[in-house]
């Protein structure tokens, strides 16, 4: 067990193991992951504001586990890029008691055969508890890519607000991505929605592009950054923008 | 030498033949008008010397200063000096007009731009053009009216300084004083003795403002008439009816899909 009890920012390489964040606290948390199997559990604690950084070194295949439990009064935003080569495996599973409010932004890239599954789980386990999540996918080269986003409001969760976004872009006809979008919900004066957007990419971009002189690849990697930028435009933080330097050539 | 020479072209869009034996010669300074009625092969012919993978060139030879055009890819066209300003330009989501035209930059020369340099470009062209220089943090095309598009790629044009300049009806859509900023914006391209022009229009008002060198006619896919500024008057004038009369071609109107019935309209 992690106990942070000073407000700060953190950076931790994790294998597996509990996080507990005492009330009262903001903290800011880079988690570096460079071991295949990794389970966390992330206790946050009345009041307490946490913001998480995922940072994915190369890690084939990558399995991956998050439990987040907030409890009354408390913040949680997470921010994840799995722009490695490898198959992966991704379970956000958050549970938010009364007044909490988490928000979860995503970005993946499965290219090169990758099979990638990213599986989120929000339950609004009490009244005025409200979840927000962002998905952003891009399928290229035989990749499959499979984004499950379930959102439960139980009952007695009254006044709560249950959220989900996802977009998909497939580059080739070998490629397959999927969303799904899944709520259930416990009680009568909440909110939930969801919306999904998955398609081809539109060739006619990539031929305006080249016409300016930038080749298929570098169209479809500036088509690429265009897609993530509402999502990159979010983060500021350091070892992530490493990544998007090496992965992306993206440069804040 | 001519610098562009197209030999015999023919060219399908799928199992349609849009282009039946294109021939056409350019060379440095000349800007060469192209005049049609509507689905006659006008922008057919830009796209495809462009390179868009939508057309298939049947047979034909296009020699580009001496190298074969259809051997290239779009991006090593780009490079090698053409540039397409499109009739409809595409809207790129997230890709400001900045980060899209520095990494056009830099893919046509061997070392980056300073930025310093960058600015200055970006500067001159936004005012040659009459667009304010923030738009240039907006994503390409998004949110952009006609004419501001059209604008755009005129703006991407005199960033990028083509030696050849394929320009798609870059007055569709604007308003008088536009149109001026355009005209305005290629002239300028113009005084490089080098610098030569395809320009595809449907109104002699924009001749007017960019006078072309050679004058052309294209029917169901084939230039049927050569000739100077007084074949464009004679189009404003008595339209295309006279083609049949005098160069014995009839003109195929382009067939429209049939509407049978409206559905899903409220009464």
């Amino acid at each position: 067990m992690v106990n942070y009890d000073q407000n700060g920012s953190y950076i931790h390489k994790l294998s597996q193991g509990d996080l507990r964040i005492d009330t009262n606290l903001l903290i800011t948390l880079t988690l570096v992951f460079d071991v295949f199997d990794t389970q966390i559990k992330i206790d946050l604690k009345e009041n307490s504001s946490l913001i998480v950084y995922y940072v994915l070194k190369e890690i084939k295949p990558f399995n991956f586990t998050n439990v987040i439990v907030l409890e009354k009064n408390s913040n949680y935003t997470g921010y994840l890029l799995d722009l490695n080569e490898g198959d992966s495996n991704i379970i956000i599973e958050i549970k938010q008691k009364s007044l909490s409010n988490a928000s979860f932004y995503s970005g993946i890239i499965a290219d090169k055969n990758d099979k990638k599954i990213l599986e989120t789980k929000f339950y609004n386990e009490e009244n005025n508890s409200v979840s927000y999540q962002q998905n952003y996918g891009i399928v290229r080269n035989n990749a499959s890519l499979f984004i499950k986003g379930l959102g439960k409001i139980e009952k007695g969760a009254f006044n709560s607000n249950n959220r989900q976004d996802s977009r998909l872009i497939i580059f080739d006809e070998n490629s397959k991505g999927k969303i799904e979008p899944l709520l259930f919900i416990d009680e009568n004066e909440v909110q939930a929605s969801h919306s999904s957007a998955l398609g081809r990419i539109n060739e006619d971009q990539i031929f305006y592009l080249q016409s300016r002189g930038l080749s298929k690849e570098e169209a479809k990697k500036t088509i690429i950054k265009g897609f993530l930028a509402p999502l990159l435009s979010r983060i500021n933080n350091y070892e992530i923008n490493l990544v998007l330097k090496e992965k992306l050539n993206y440069e804040f | 030498m001519a610098k562009l020479s197209i030999k015999d072209l023919h060219v399908l869009v799928g199992n349609k033949k849009i282009l039946n034996g294109i021939n056409l010669e350019i060379n440095d300074g000349e800007v060469h008008a192209l005049l049609a009625p509507n689905g006659h092969g006008k922008s057919t012919l830009l796209a495809v010397l462009m390179g868009n993978p939508n057309y298939i060139v049947e047979k034909g030879e296009v020699l580009f200063n001496g190298v074969d055009l259809l051997k290239l890819s779009v991006d090593e066209r780009a490079k090698a000096g053409l540039f397409l300003a499109m009739q409809y330009p595409m809207t790129i989501p997230g890709v400001s007009v900045s980060d899209f035209l520095k990494s056009a930059i830099n893919a046509k020369s061997e070392k980056p731009i300073s930025l310093y340099k960058f600015i200055k470009t970006l500067e001159e062209a936004c005012q040659d053009v009459n667009l304010p220089l923030d738009m240039v943090h907006r994503p390409v095309n998004e949110g952009f009216s006609g004419g501001e598009k059209k604008r755009n790629e005129i703006l991407q044009m005199l960033v990028l300084k083509p030696s050849l300049a394929l320009l798609d009806e870059i007055d569709s859509g604007l308003d008088v004083d536009a149109i001026k900023i355009v005209a305005s914006a290629v002239n300028k391209l113009r005084e490089n003795p080098l610098f030569s022009a395809i320009l595809v229009s449907h109104y002699a008002r924009l001749f007017q403002l960019i006078t072309p060198t050679h004058v052309h006619i294209i029917i169901n896919g084939e230039i049927i008439a050569n000739g100077d500024f007084s074949l464009i008057e004679k189009i404003d004038k008595n339209g295309y009816d006279w083609i049949k009369a005098e160069y014995g071609v009839d003109i195929n109107k382009k067939v429209l899909p049939v509407s049978l019935e409206n559905c899903g309209v409220k009464r």
